[in-house]
C-alpha cells in the first residue's frame, strides 16, 4: 500500500502532467465557449420559451413553436427499414443481398422499426429540448466528451508509461528488479496510473460539463428523450431523429457515455502497460501506439463490408470517433449492444496484453 | 564536419523511421485530399479534367478572341452528349435528341417534381432516364458533367462577372454596393478583365487542405526524432561531460543547427514528394494559370506556381521552427514522457497557427471586414514573425546560458 502511495504521489506531484491537465481544460473550456458562442444571450431567451416561462417573450415562444410544429412530423411514416436501404447504397453499394453482413444489418434494422413503433406510441417521441437544427446541444455536447475522451487517454497513456519508466530512466533498474518484491512494484504502478487516469479524466470532464452547464441552462430538459424529435439534427444526408436502441434521457445518454469514457480510459491504461512490457521503452510505447490508434481509425475504410469490417469497428478508435452517438442508430453494422461488447472485448484484449507481459517481464533478465 | 555528421546520424533511429513511415502512409491515406483527386469537396470528378484539357488548348487563360476556340471546344463534346442521348429509346420516343432539349426537360420535370405537382404521361419515366444519363450511364455521365462545369464560364459571361460591358456589370451593381470600397474595386476590375483564368477548384483547395497535414507530418517527424535524440544523450550522462570541455560545449551550438536544419529538410522533402506527386496527378497544366479565378477572389494576383511556393515555404518554415521548439524542449525534459507531454500541447499550437496564417491565404474571401493589407499580407506575418523571432531568442538564451554555466 505504501509503495502504491508514493507511485500515486509521483504522478499527482508531476509538473509535467499537471500543467498538461490545466491546459487542456483550459483549451476544452475555450472550444466549449467557442462552440456555443454565437447565441450565448439567445440560449437564456428560447429556454424560457422551451419551459413555459411566464417571463418568455413572444418571439422566443414563435420561434420554439415553429420548430415544434416543423419538427414534429419527422416520427409520421419514419420507415428505418428505407433508411436502412439508403445507407447501404450510399456507403455499400456492392454488399450482395443475400450476404451475412447484409442480412445482419437488415436484421438491425428491422429492431430499430420496432423500437421506432414504440417510441411513436409512447411519450418518447414529444418533449421539449432546444430545437435541434439550430441549436445542436447534443452534438455540441458530443464534442465536449469526444475531445475529454481523447485528452484523458492521453494523460492515461502517459501517466502509466512515465511510471513504469521511472526505474530505466534514473538508471536503477538494476537495484529495483534484482529482486521478486522489486519486480512486484510495477504491478502496483501500473495500479497507481489507472487511479491516476480516473482522477485526471474527472477533471478533465467535470470543467467543460460545469462550463457547459453554466452556459446552457438546463433545468428540467435533462430527462427529455434523446429520441425526442426536437433533438433531430439533421446531416449531410439524413434529417430523422436519433433512434436509441433503448429508452434513454439526454441525462441517462451522458452517464452512460461518461462509463464508457472511464472503461475506454482504463482500457488505454492497460494497452498501455501491457505494450511497455514488451518494448521496455516509453517513448516508443507511446509512439507505437499513437500510430495503432490512428491505423485503427482508418482501417475499416480499408476492409471490404464483411466480418472483418465488423471486427475492424470494434476498436477503442471507432468507439472514440462515434463519441456522441453511442447507443443511438448509426453505422448498419452496429447492433445494439455495439459499445458494450467493444468495451468488453477490449477489456478482456488488454488485460491479456497486461498478463502476457507480466508474465514475460518476470522471466526476462536484465 | 565529423560532429555535425555524427549529430545528424543520431537522429535516424532505424526503429523511430519504421514507425514514421507507418505513420505518414496511414496519414496520408486517412486525411491528405491528393488521394481523392481529381474530386474534392463537391465539385464533380471531370471539373479538374475538362478544365485541363481546355487549358492544353487555349493555356492558363482564356481570353475574349479565344472564345471561339472554347465554343468550338464546347460544341465538341455537345456532338458527343447528342449522340449518347440520341441512344436512349425513352429519350427518342419523347422526341429528345440535343443536349438544349434534354437540360429543358430535365429541368421543367425537376421543377414539378420540386413544387409537388402531378406527374403526366410518362414523365416519371423521362426523369429517371435524365437521372441515369446524369449520374449512372457512362460516358454520358461525365460528359454532361465536364458540358455542367464549361457552362459555368458562360454563366459568369451571363451575369458580368467575366468579360463585363457597361451593360451586364449592371447586374452586379447591388452586389458590389454591400462589399467594402476595395474590395468592390478589386471585384470590379476582375469583371473587366480581358482573361479568365482556367484553373478550377479542386488544385488549390487541395494544396490548401494538404498543407496544412504536410506541416503536421513534418512538425511530428521533427519533434519525435530531436527529442528522442536529446532525452536519450541526456540519460546517458552525455551533457556534463559536453560541459566539461571548449569543444564539447561548442556541440550544443552544432546540436541545434543541426535540429534547424533538419527542420527545414524534412519540410522541403515532404513537400518536394508531395510536389512530385501534385504533378504526376496532372496538376502541372495549371501550374500558369492566375489565382484569381471565379472561385477565389484573391487581392494579391498571384499564378498557381506561386501560390504553391508560398505555401512550401510556410511548411519549410514551420518545420524548422519545429525544429528550434523540439530543441528547447529536448534539452529542458528530463525524461521521453515530460518531453511528449511538453510537445503534445506545443505541435498542435504550432500547427494551429499555420492553419490561421495560410488558410485562404491573398483571398478575399477569407475576411470581408479587412482590407487588402491587413487580410493578405498583415495577418500571415503577424503570426509567423513573432513565433520565429521567439523561437530563435529563446534558442539564443539557451545557447549564450551553456557557454556561460558552471556545471557544479
Amino acid at each position: 500500500m505504501k509503495i502504491f502511495r508514493h507511485e500515486l504521489k509521483k504522478l499527482l506531484l508531476c509538473p509535467f502532467l499537471l500543467g498538461l491537465l490545466l491546459v487542456f481544460a483550459a483549451f476544452d473550456i475555450f472550444m466549449l465557449l467557442d462552440d456555443l458562442s454565437p447565441k450565448y444571450s439567445g440560449y437564456r431567451e428560447i429556454y424560457a420559451a422551451i419551459v413555459g416561462e411566464e417571463s418568455a417573450e413572444d418571439g422566443a415562444k414563435e420561434y420554439y413553436k415553429g420548430f415544434y410544429d416543423e419538427l414534429s412530423a419527422l416520427y409520421d411514416g419514419l420507415d428505418m427499414n428505407e433508411i436502412f436501404k439508403q445507407k447501404m447504397a450510399l456507403y455499400f453499394p456492392t454488399v450482395p443481398e443475400d450476404s451475412d453482413y447484409f442480412r445482419r444489418a437488415e436484421n438491425n434494422y428491422a429492431k430499430l422499426q420496432t423500437r421506432v413503433e414504440n417510441i411513436r406510441n409512447s411519450d418518447e417521441a414529444g418533449g421539449d429540448f432546444y430545437p435541434g437544427p439550430a441549436y445542436k446541444i447534443h452534438r455540441k455536447l458530443g464534442g465536449l466528451l469526444s475531445r475529454s475522451l481523447l485528452e484523458s487517454m492521453l494523460v492515461a497513456a502517459l501517466g502509466v508509461l512515465y511510471l513504469m519508466d521511472y526505474e530505466r530512466v534514473n538508471a536503477a533498474e538494476g537495484l529495483i528488479y534484482a529482486t521478486k518484491c522489486g519486480r512486484g512494484v510495477q504491478l502496483k504502478k501500473i495500479l497507481a496510473g489507472a487511479v491516476f487516469s480516473v482522477l485526471s479524466s474527472a477533471v478533465l470532464f467535470v470543467i467543460p460539463l460545469a462550463a457547459f452547464a453554466c452556459t446552457v441552462p438546463m433545468k428540467g430538459l435533462w430527462h427529455t428523450s434523446v429520441s425526442a424529435f426536437t433533438l433531430t439534427e439533421p446531416t449531410s444526408f439524413f434529417t430523422y431523429p436519433f433512434v436509441t436502441w433503448f429508452k434513454l434521457s439526454v441525462l441517462g445518454q451522458l452517464l452512460l457515455s461518461l462509463g464508457l469514457c472511464e472503461m475506454l480510459i482504463l482500457i488505454t491504461a492497460a494497452v498501455c502497460a501491457g505494450t511497455y512490457f514488451f518494448l521496455r521503452n516509453s517513448y516508443f510505447a507511446m509512439l507505437g501506439l499513437g500510430v495503432a490508434f490512428l491505423g485503427a481509425m482508418l482501417l475499416p475504410y480499408a476492409v471490404p463490408a464483411g466480418v472483418w469490417h465488423t471486427v475492424s469497428l470494434m476498436t477503442p478508435a471507432i468507439l472514440f470517433d462515434s463519441t456522441g452517438m453511442w447507443f443511438i442508430e448509426f453505422d448498419p453494422a452496429r447492433g445494439p449492444w455495439f459499445e458494450a461488447a467493444t468495451a468488453a472485448v477490449w477489456a478482456v484484449i488488454s488485460a491479456c496484453a497486461m498478463l502476457t507481459g507480466w508474465k514475460e517481464f518476470k522471466r526476462k533478465g536484465m | 564536419m565529423k560532429i555535425i555528421f555524427n549529430e545528424a546520424k543520431k537522429l535516424f533511429n532505424p526503429i523511430l523511421l519504421v514507425m514514421l513511415i507507418i505513420f505518414t502512409f496511414i496519414f496520408y491515406k486517412g486525411f491528405f485530399a491528393l488521394g481523392y483527386w481529381p474530386q474534392f469537396q463537391v465539385e464533380s470528378p471531370w471539373n479538374t479534367e475538362v478544365y485541363s484539357e481546355l487549358a492544353e488548348r487555349v493555356g492558363p487563360t482564356l481570353s475574349r478572341d479565344e472564345m471561339p476556340q472554347f465554343y468550338e471546344f464546347r460544341n465538341e463534346i455537345v456532338s458527343q452528349v447528342n449522340a449518347e442521348l440520341q441512344k436512349s429509346e425513352i429519350f427518342k420516343e419523347n422526341g429528345i435528341e440535343t443536349y438544349e432539349q434534354y437540360i429543358e426537360v430535365k429541368n421543367g420535370l425537376q421543377t414539378k417534381d420540386a413544387s409537388g405537382e402531378a406527374f403526366s404521361g410518362n414523365d416519371e419515366e423521362v426523369l429517371a432516364e435524365a437521372d441515369r444519363y446524369m449520374f449512372r450511364e457512362e460516358p454520358a455521365s461525365e460528359l454532361l458533367f465536364k458540358l455542367q462545369d464549361l457552362n459555368k464560364i458562360t454563366q459568369q459571361i451571363d451575369i458580368g462577372k467575366a468579360f463585363a460591358t457597361d451593360e451586364t456589370i449592371k447586374i452586379l451593381d447591388g452586389y458590389l454596393s454591400e462589399l467594402n470600397p476595395e474590395m468592390a474595386e478589386m471585384i470590379r476590375e476582375k469583371c473587366f478583365s480581358d482573361e479568365i483564368s482556367l484553373l478550377p477548384a479542386t488544385p488549390s483547395n487541395v494544396v490548401e487542405n494538404d498543407s496544412l497535414y504536410l506541416t503536421i507530418i513534418s512538425c511530428i517527424t521533427v519533434f519525435s526524432a530531436v527529442i528522442l535524440m536529446l532525452i536519450t544523450d541526456r540519460l546517458r550522462g552525455i551533457y556534463p561531460i559536453a560541459l566539461s570541455s571548449k569543444i564539447g560545449r561548442k556541440i550544443f551550438k552544432i546540436q541545434t543547427a543541426v535540429c534547424g536544419i533538419f527542420g527545414l529538410l524534412a519540410g522541403a522533402l515532404a513537400c518536394l514528394i508531395y510536389g512530385a506527386a501534385l504533378l504526376n496527378k496532372g496538376a502541372g497544366v495549371f501550374l500558369n494559370c492566375p489565382m484569381d479565378n471565379f472561385y477565389h477572389d484573391m487581392w494579391v494576383k498571384i499564378s498557381y506556381r506561386q501560390y504553391l511556393i508560398i505555401m512550401a515555404a510556410a511548411v519549410i518554415i514551420f518545420s524548422g521552427v519545429a525544429g528550434l521548439l523540439s530543441y528547447i524542449i529536448g534539452r529542458f525534459a528530463t525524461n521521453y514522457i515530460s518531453g511528449l507531454a511538453v510537445s503534445i500541447p506545443t505541435l498542435v499550437a504550432l500547427c494551429a497557427a499555420k492553419f490561421f496564417s495560410t488558410a485562404g491565404l491573398f483571398s478575399a474571401q477569407r475576411t470581408w471586414t479587412l482590407s487588402r493589407f491587413w487580410s493578405s499580407v498583415a495577418l500571415p506575418f503577424l503570426i509567423i514573425l513573432p513565433i520565429c523571432i521567439a523561437v530563435t531568442a529563446a534558442v539564443c538564451l539557451i545557447l549564450k546560458r551553456d557557454g556561460r554555466r558552471d556545471i557544479l
